[in-house]
């Protein structure tokens, strides 16, 4: 017989086996470690792109936000949040959104640590309230810092990785107040910071991004943010950050001397004769209006002393004007009417003098005419 | 007995397994290839990341400024060149990419890109350019990528509020 003819011998057919096997093994192996890299490599690729979406994402909507501002820093307390506020105001009304992050918050709790979050309102978004209804953005996120910057700041930014300079393009930028955008935070702060850049570090085990951030409003937006020119029942308020109606006024007067820059002489009432004495030589007095208006939001309503104007009085020198005439008021038996007050004594004023009372004085008497029948509204 | 009867020879069998062989290794060279190509996309992630934030720093240094001289406001609306240093800057940015098996380490491996940007006046276009390496274990930048935004004249002046007073409404 031919040898291959012949057959395997159980040696050939061991040792075979033996190399096949450990082919086999060996292939198994490199094979099963293939897949596991290939799932790793999948959930990576997963993680990256969740973290680039989210970075664009927030890129978008800063574009389309009149205001971005750092709401919350969070410190040592266990429901402590970093919180990153975004508004913006159309035709629809304002609207709000934040992102925010627990980071003291332990791994069994509702929103864990590890969990970015987003908010989204109509109304501005109280920092850190756990009760939010609030849409988990990214999961095993491990850091998430904000820092805000000034355009006059910006020279001297520093890249967040390398902490060396990077704006080096920048030119020296002249100190720039942050501008206030017209409304409101959940604190009743003016929101302000539409030239601001803010700027967010975002870290998960897969990746590391940072974001900038600039209201897309400027410098190339065109949004522009209305004021109300208000009427009179507004006007008083002069807040143009939060407009609102006024529905009261009240006007009074005193001599409080913290408001004169000379010692304030009065004539006191003596009782003895009968007769007002001037306390000093001469006719150096002066009085201060106070106008004070109130909104209907305080609790009760009514009560909150929302805003007060003050209208100073000419101080007379008895040297210019003639002293004031008729009998002046008794100080230590009350305070007169100021409306009383003024009839009396106006037309010893200056004419500057009774101008600016008189425009004061028509504003406040608009004010309790209109109250609040005609209608008004809480917040413009 | 006929070939068909007679088995390989061991010379097929050698051919056989070094063609399998090669097959092997163009397959695992593909895939290395592609792992290479997914880590090479992160550290471009990275240098995407870097142009953008040079970009929204840009347009923050250009939105607003103050000028004490009203003279100066309608210039400085119109030609942003004041807020930009003239001619081309250069400076490093930070990256960091968080694949430690990649390059054989535990730790995030941490990238300094080179980064050069440019104010273009007459077109009123910043550009940013960012070298970025093609490979992630690699710290020598070997590619890059270059964006360009206009900045065009803002329709508020800088130093001015962007408030537009409106008449209130009747029941105001």
């Amino acid at each position: 017989m031919r040898s291959s003819e012949r057959g395997f011998s159980l040696v050939e057919i061991l040792v075979a086996a033996a190399l096949f096997a450990l082919v086999a093994s060996a292939a198994f192996a490199t094979l099963r470690q293939a897949l596991a890299d290939a799932r790793r490599l999948g959930a990576r690729h997963a993680a990256l792109g969740a973290l680039e979406r989210l970075s664009a994402q927030l890129r978008a909507e800063a574009r389309g936000a009149t205001a971005i501002w750092v709401g919350a820093s969070a410190g040592g307390g266990r429901d402590d949040c970093d919180q990153l506020d975004f508004a913006t105001a159309d035709a629809g009304g304002p609207k709000f959104w934040s992102y925010r992050r627990f980071p003291n918050h332990a791994a069994s709790d509702a929103i864990p640590a590890d969990v970015l979050q987003r908010v989204a309102s109509t109304v501005p978004i109280a920092a850190c309230a756990l009760a939010d209804p609030a849409e988990p953005v990214l999961r095993e996120v491990s850091g998430f810092a904000l820092a805000r910057f000034d355009p006059s700041a910006l020279t001297a930014h520093a890249d967040p990785y390398l902490a060396q300079p990077d704006g080096a393009f920048a030119k020296t930028v002249p100190a720039d107040p942050r501008v206030p955008l017209g409304m409101n935070d959940a604190d009743g702060k003016p929101i302000a910071g539409g030239n601001t850049l803010t700027e967010l570090r975002l870290d998960t085990a897969d990746g590391s991004r940072v974001v900038d951030l600039v209201p897309g409003t400027f410098p190339s937006g065109f949004t522009a943010l209305l004021t109300y020119a208000c009427n009179a029942r507004c006007q008083v308020g002069h807040d143009t950050n939060a407009p609102k109606t006024l529905t009261q006024c009240a006007v009074s007067w005193s001599t409080d001397p913290a408001r004169f820059p000379q010692p304030v002489q009065a004539y006191v009432y003596d009782a003895a004769t009968g007769t007002y004495v001037l306390t000093a030589q001469g006719y150096d007095w002066a009085v201060l209006f106070r106008f004070r208006y109130f909104d209907p939001r305080p609790v009760p309503p009514g009560t909150g002393d929302e805003l007060s104007r003050y209208v100073v009085s000419d101080t007379f020198d008895g040297g210019g004007r003639p002293a004031p005439p008729g009998p002046p008021f008794d100080r230590s038996a009350g305070l007169p009417d100021a409306q009383a007050w003024y009839a009396a004594l106006g037309p010893s004023l200056s004419p500057a003098m009774r101008k600016a009372f008189d425009d004061e004085n028509a504003i406040c008497s608009g004010v309790n005419a209109q109250r609040t029948g005609a209608g008004y509204y809480d917040n413009g | 007995m006929t070939t068909a009867e007679r088995g390989f020879t061991l010379l097929e069998l050698l051919v056989c397994a070094f063609l399998l062989a090669i097959v092997g290794a163009a397959t695992a060279g593909a895939f290395a290839a592609v792992a290479r190509n997914a880590a090479g996309g992160e550290t471009r992630a990275a240098a995407l990341m870097v142009a953008e934030n040079a970009l929204a720093r840009a347009r923050a240094v250009s939105a607003y400024a103050q000028s004490a001289d009203p003279s100066a406001v309608a210039a400085m609306a119109t030609d942003r060149s004041w807020a930009f240093v003239p001619g081309t800057r250069t400076f490093g940015a930070g990256a960091e990419l968080r694949a430690p098996a990649q390059c054989g380490g535990g730790v995030p491996l941490r990238l300094k890109l080179p980064v050069t940007t440019a104010y273009d006046a007459a077109r009123q276009t910043f550009s940013v350019t960012v070298g970025y390496p093609s490979g992630p274990c690699s710290a020598q930048p070997d590619r890059s990528l270059t964006l360009r935004a206009v900045l065009p004249p803002s329709v508020y002046a800088p130093g001015q509020g962007v408030a537009v007073p409106v008449n209130v409404p009747a029941r105001m």
